[in-house]
């Protein structure tokens, strides 16, 4: 892993348009600014894990037999 | 939707597989349902609906923003699909409302974002439809 050292207002650069740059330290916590491209998702990395649980399980508890049975929606 | 339809999701789909191609094919003619099946990595099916069969008022315009990194047309019609958990009875059969996977049918470029908005529900049940 790469480890760097930034002070309050310095940024890291990822690839050609992403940007973290350190906005403030409070205590044990940090608080970033990043730049991203539009719309490329950006995530905590807690809210990442619940998407991935969630698309996991839907994967390995699909019962095929009661597929079929699943109505339609109402119209 | 075509019977079968070729897409890309250039993230893959977190928690399931880095891979990006896949297939969506309907559960039956003309059903809100689909399977969304990884061409690159066999076993990999998941059921997923059609959102706006489900509820018409969900909020399209949220999910195309989200998908902004696709650059996708702005006019280009989108498929919304929720993923599902159907798990054996007596437990509920939900989809994930929170998480859609935005298809653009003409690129046919997709992927999966997360909104926030608690109006939505990660285990909506599909069963409340019957």
């Amino acid at each position: 892993m790469l480890t760097l050292t930034r002070k309050i207002g310095q940024k890291i650069l990822i690839g050609n348009g992403i940007e973290v740059v350190v906005r403030e330290i409070r205590g044990r916590q940090v608080r970033l600014g990043i730049v991203a491209p539009d719309g490329l998702p950006v995530y905590r990395e807690e809210l990442y894990q619940d998407l991935a649980t969630a698309n996991a399980r839907a994967l390995s508890t699909l019962h095929r037999d009661r597929v079929a049975t699943l109505p339609e929606p109402s119209p | 939707m075509s019977a079968v339809l070729g897409i890309e999701l250039p993230l893959g789909l977190p928690g399931v597989t880095p891979h990006g191609n896949f297939e969506l094919a309907a559960r039956s003619e003309g059903s809100a349902y689909v399977w969304l099946r990884c061409t690159d990595e066999p076993g990999v099916e998941l059921l997923a609906v059609d959102i706006l069969r489900l509820h018409p008022d969900y909020p399209i315009e949220q999910v195309r923003r989200g998908l902004g990194f696709l650059h996708l047309d702005a006019d280009e019609p989108l498929l919304v699909l929720a993923l599902c958990t159907v798990p054996p009875a007596p437990e509920p059969a939900t989809a994930n409302l929170l998480a859609p996977i935005g298809v653009g049918t003409r690129s046919r470029r997709a992927a999966q974002i997360v909104l926030h908005d608690a109006r939505w529900s990660d285990r909506d049940p599909l069963l409340r439809q019957s």
